[in-house]
């Protein structure tokens, strides 16, 4: 791999940082390097240089849009951080469907802020179905559920929307039978079945923006993306998070994630299976 | 790049390097996202699986990466499409030699111009219920925790 | 359409037929250099090799050499498929006569862009 000089890094943590609010500290630096790396190949760079030069002259429309897909890129699979799942059926689920139940006419609104490939998002739809036929709810069904996802990668989403998956991806986290009963087979690939995939709306957001453009929320998924951020945008998206986080709403974030400037705005309420966050009296 | 000041030059191994390379390599292959956990105890767990690699240079070392069969299942399975029922003793073992192999692959370029520049050797395993690779007590070593859902890893790295 | 992926790693040779069968072809695969050789030599019709580099025995790039210098095969596409990533070494197996290149690790993704891209195809 070519070597990432000092001033190279340093170029790129202040692209990416201003591009996508994103902190590559020094442990990152390796990361970088071997995500840019592969993008150094297949654009026939021979040193980051050359790529930077790129980026500053605009000469490949694409290369920006590659750059940040090669650095936010993450892998995802089916129902990660089996905890998250259990707070959604043991604590939100049971709390929204009485909600839906007085009140006719009001969606419950969920919002995956870190999008990726869609598997965060298309699990909960395939838990909330799951979960009303097998209590045999009849009064409540998964239209009363508004489904929201967003990522700052364009490559992502065109992925998720898709809801095409192949069989290695697919099974990653996801039953067989569930597999069966929610996706249809089309040659190898898996297929998320319409009626679920036209559920969720999927937009390309920087959660750098102002986030009152998209309403209020019951359920907000903001996981594995925060580590990324400098510690003002981290700051920032808390609060912009708990203006519009309903004041019942749940935010879940990563299971390993950890953030005091979080207190500000956000109620801790600890679990058997794990830790959500609700809006604090104050900023309500 | 190469002129003798332009070498980095580290006091310690660099375990956050390999670290990073782990991370990189599991998330990759797999799709789990390790983190790693700073405060924990040496003995805590027992490994039943020891993926390991020497490292030649000036400053040689041994990458060693332990876990179990509980970890190495779904990790395997994850990277293969294979459901962990169909796994054999095998293919768990090629799967942590493999990743073993791409730590010390990642990890050898982001040390190329440094004072713990390698090169690689063949990749082993060491199999085994509570298998243990002691080196002496004297030797610069790092070590790391590293978990996600079920998964539990232990990374190592000794000076030789 | 026969591909043929060759690593002495089970794991690597199994993702590597998955990602293919995916795009609707047939894999087999070879554990060292020289079983590669032998299939080739078999009846099996082979039109895109990938291609580890550190194997025991022969390694990837004498096996590349030698194939590219065979009537027989030279024409065959080949993907490498390594931990090698340092320019100097893309740079050689490029020399030899490798057309495509894919570090590891991989993601299922990063494989199969690079599966569509050595067969001419565009990435939808």
């Amino acid at each position: 791999m070519v070597a990432l000089s000092k001033q190279e890094y340093y170029l790129f943590q202040h692209y990416i940082a201003r591009k996508c609010g994103i902190k590559l500290d020094d442990t990152k630096a390796y990361l970088v390097e071997s995500r840019l790396a592969k993008l150094l190949i297949d654009s026939k760079c021979e040193n980051f240089s050359e790529l930077l030069l790129l980026l500053e002259t605009n000469s490949d429309a694409n290369i920006e849009t590659k750059v940040i897909d090669a650095i936010t890129t993450n892998e995802t699979y089916w129902f990660r951080d089996p905890g998250s799942w259990k707070i959604i059926t043991e604590e939100w689920l049971p709390q929204k469907i009485t909600e839906i139940k007085k009140r006719k006419n009001v969606k419950i609104r969920v919002w995956s802020a870190a999008a990726s490939t869609g598997q965060e998002i298309y699990s909960l739809v395939i838990l909330i179905s799951e979960y009303l036929k097998n209590n045999e709810i009849s009064d409540v069904s998964i239209d009363d559920f508004e489904f929201i996802a967003t990522d700052i990668s364009t490559h992502v989403l065109t992925i998720a929307r898709r809801g095409r998956y192949d069989p290695i991806t697919i099974m990653r986290g996801l039953k067989a039978d569930l597999r069966d009963a929610y996706f249809d087979r089309e040659r190898t690939a898996w297929v998320l079945k319409e009626e679920y995939r036209k559920r969720v709306r999927f937009e390309q957001f920087n959660l750098q923006n102002s986030f009152i453009f998209w309403g209020k929320f019951d359920l907000i998924f903001c996981r594995d993306v925060l580590i990324y951020f400098t510690d003002a945008l981290r700051s920032e998206v808390f609060e912009k998070a708990a203006h519009v986080l309903k004041p019942e709403g749940f935010l879940l974030i990563g299971a390993a994630e950890i953030y005091y400037s979080m207190e500000d705005y956000f109620q801790k309420n600890i679990t058997s299976y794990g830790t959500y966050f609700k809006v604090k009296e104050a900023t309500k | 790049m190469s002129a003798e000041n332009d070498i980095k030059k580290y006091e310690v191994i660099p375990g956050h390097v390999f670290v990073a390379a782990l991370l990189e390599s599991v998330e990759r292959m797999s799709g789990f996202v390790l983190t790693e956990v700073k405060a924990f105890q040496e003995s805590e767990q027992d490994n039943e699986i020891i993926g390991a690699m020497v490292l030649q240079g000036v400053n040689s070392m041994l990458l060693t990466l332990g876990t179990n069969k509980k970890s190495a299942a779904p990790l395997v399975s994850f990277m293969t499409g294979i459901e962990t029922e169909d796994l054999d003793q095998e293919l768990l073992n090629d799967g942590i030699t493999e990743l073993i192999n791409m730590v010390g692959g990642s990890a050898r370029a982001s040390l190329e111009a440094t004072n713990y520049k390698f090169i690689l050797s063949v990749p082993f395993t060491l199999v085994g219920e509570g298998v243990k690779i002691v080196v002496k007590k004297r030797t610069d070593s790092f070590m790391a925790k590293l978990v996600c859902d079920q998964l539990n890893l232990m990374l190592r790295v000794y000076k030789l | 359409m026969k591909m043929l992926t060759i690593d002495d790693s089970a794991v690597v040779r199994r993702i590597i037929s998955a990602a293919v069968v995916v795009l609707g072809y047939e894999c087999l695969e070879a554990e060292s250099a020289q079983d590669a050789l032998d299939l080739l030599q078999g009846p099996e019709k082979i039109e895109l090799i990938f291609l580890d580099w550190n194997m025991p025995g022969m390694n990837g790039l004498e096996f590349l050499k030698k194939i590219k210098q065979d009537e027989q095969f030279k024409h065959i596409p080949v993907v490498m498929v390594t931990t090698e990533n340092m320019p100097e070494s893309v740079i050689e197996a490029v020399k030899a006569g490798v057309s495509h290149y894919i570090t590891k690790p991989f993601s299922i993704e990063e494989l199969m862009k690079k599966i569509i891209e050595s067969l001419g195809g565009e990435v939808n």
